[in-house]
């Protein structure tokens, strides 16, 4: 296991802004659409430099999806934004049947996961994982950190077929080194290695997970970190290898408990390597408007909270 | 190309002999989506076999127009023009919609060649239609794209919403073909959910506006010989008014016929008064 991480977490400022404009330029036949959300989706920039491969249909989503598909069919990659909510539940049988049901070369891309929206629950995808993930054909990802999102925004483009993937905007973290850390769909990739607990985060609570592993190190309980941006295909290797070395798991992700990663790796281990697992997460409630911060406190999605899951998994380990 | 008395006379009996096979495969398969099948065939016929730029030995063809069906009951409209073109062996249509026949009950993308798109659930194929005529002025290609639509499904917003995107886009290379025959699943469109005045709302949204008799051959031929010939920087809908089971006086307007079954005597009687009685075999 090479180390990816940084020694020194940065902070990048709108990396998908510039990503997208860097595919663009290798790729001619990559076309991005919006739905009025252009600088609040980050694909302004292309705009301006590829005018003819924009397309803004306006606030209408399910018009959007069409048009892509349309894209698609005649062999363009098309990118479809708006935020996560959006683009998943107000358009979900356009979705389901043009894009998944075709295995169109289509890429979703859901801006502001989860609890990040200060709009509240309208505007706060918290299922949006799980609608995408049970649609046939479709590779779910959510990026964890800038360098993740440089690298799936170029992984997505290759791949062909239908694709969602949440997307960070603004300040986003970078926690891996360009140089040393390679995404590929469908594969986890572990972080630290202990043989009591298995961490499993997706998304931007990996923050949140390194701080959890670092405070159950202090209190001499040895986790692994397995770092997931894949919901679908799951990598069930890595799972297996976790199921075998540490026997219990935390999964942590910026979703309802119910549907995402958490449930996926339930699914696997019930129906595989059954050990105790605790899901942190929000749990079968909508959520209040307010600053990340304070949601993420609220709903206990913070780094106490992971360890308190952790303890309470191990115990079930040991005394099962 | 001219529109001359011969041409629109040709395209007329095309359209009775394809009647014809509609009522054939309905018939010996024990079902289908006879009626809409009958108010649309005129248009669909004079699309497919007077307009549409396409090669039934080169199907995927890049330079092909684009014809799409978007209410996907319609698709035995479809599998009769795309087997007497000879996308498919004719044999075929006698398969249609068993378990296991490519020839779906509603049409699905690419099961056989010729069909574009998937259409079962209603409202969606306008947008796909704006995608790929984007996508042809982006691939500099002059290929126009037919979306054919059901009264019925205008009432889904999608397909304004789509409406709005092709006018705003200028799109002259979408036509979009509307078989207006005054019914829907639970009744006639006037009663369920009236989208009159539909060929105002189309004007109001930027569309080149045609609205004939859409089983007049002569007339539809003349709107879509217009869309295609006349330059302008909008998108077009040619509004047809239709009978739903045109050609079949005991269907005709009748809502006993959403779907069809013909039992022996409707069948003889559905060829006796459309064809003398003359049942040779197809």
């Amino acid at each position: 296991m090479k180390d990816v991480l940084l020694e020194k977490t940065e902070e990048v400022f709108s990396p998908y802004r510039k990503a997208l404009v860097a595919l663009g330029e290798e790729n001619d036949k990559v076309v991005v659409l919006g739905a009025d959300l252009g600088n609040s989706c980050e694909i302004d920039l292309f705009k301006e430099r590829f005018s003819e491969r924009f397309f803004n249909v306006g606030s209408a989503e399910q018009n959007e999806i069409g048009c892509a598909v349309g894209l698609a069919f005649e062999g363009f990659i098309p990118f479809v934004h708006s935020f996560g909510v959006f683009i998943t539940r107000r358009a979900y049988e356009q979705v389901c049947v043009q894009v998944a049901m075709h295995k169109a070369n289509v890429k979703l891309v859901g801006v502001l996961p989860g609890l990040i929206s200060r709009l509240g629950p309208t505007h706060q995808a918290i299922e949006d994982l799980s609608l995408m993930k049970t649609l046939p054909n479709m590779v779910v990802i959510d990026p964890a950190d800038a360098t993740e999102i440089e690298q799936v925004v170029r992984k997505i483009a290759e791949y062909d077929g239908p694709v969602y993937s949440r997307m960070q905007r603004r300040e986003v973290k970078r926690f891996f080194s360009p140089q040393k850390y390679s995404f590929e769909i469908g594969r986890a990739v572990f972080l630290k290695e202990g043989e009591d607990i298995a961490l499993v985060s997706t998304g931007l609570m990996l923050e949140h997970a390194l701080q959890a592993h670092a405070m159950l190190e202090q209190q001499g309980i040895k986790a692994t970190l397995l770092h997931m941006p894949t919901i679908k295909p799951l990598d069930e290797s890595a799972l297996r290898f976790c199921a075998k070395e540490c026997g219990a798991f935390v999964t942590v992700e910026n979703h309802l408990t119910t549907g995402g990663l958490g449930s996926s790796v339930a699914d696997f281990l019930t129906q595989n390597t059954p050990c105790p697992l605790e899901k942190v997460g929000l749990h079968d409630t909508f959520a209040v408007p307010g600053t990340p911060e304070y949601l993420f406190e609220r709903y206990h999605l913070t780094a106490p909270h992971i360890v308190e899951k952790a303890k309470k998994a191990l115990a079930r380990k040991n005394h099962g | 190309m001219s529109l001359d008395k011969s041409f629109i006379q040709h395209l007329e009996k095309k359209a009775q002999e394809l009647r014809r096979l509609l009522v054939e495969v309905t018939f010996r398969t024990k079902g289908a989506y006879l009626a809409q099948a009958l108010s649309g065939i005129d248009m669909m016929t004079a699309v497919h076999y007077g307009f549409l730029r396409s090669d039934p030995k080169h199907p995927y063809d890049e330079s092909r127009d684009r014809f799409l069906l978007s209410p996907g009951h319609y698709a035995l409209a479809l599998y009769v023009i795309l087997a007497d073109r000879g996308y498919f062996d004719k044999d075929l249509l006698w398969t249609f919609k068993d378990n296991g026949s490519p020839l779906e009950l509603a049409s699905h993308r690419h099961t056989v060649p010729g069909v574009e798109v998937s259409g079962g659930s209603l409202g969606q194929v306008l947008s796909i239609g704006v995608g790929m005529a984007l996508a042809g002025r982006l691939k500099r290609n002059d290929y126009k794209v037919f979306v054919f639509m059901s009264d019925g499904e205008q009432d889904e917003g999608q397909v304004w919403e789509a409406c709005a995107s092709a006018s705003h886009y200028k799109l002259s290379n979408l036509i979009a073909i509307i078989d207006c025959n005054g019914f829907q699943v639970d009744g006639a469109t006037k009663d369920v959910m009236n989208m009159e005045p539909l060929a105002e709302k189309y004007k109001a949204f930027g569309f080149d506006c045609e609205e004939c008799d859409g089983n007049s051959m002569e007339q539809v031929c003349h709107a879509l010989f217009r869309f295609c010939n006349e330059n302008n920087d909008k998108p077009k809908v040619l509004i047809g008014r239709t009978i739903r089971g045109k050609g079949i006086s005991f269907m005709e307007g009748n809502r006993d016929f959403h779907y069809t079954r013909l039992d022996e005597s409707l069948h003889e009687r559905a060829l006796d008064e459309m064809f003398g009685g003359d049942s040779d075999a197809l």
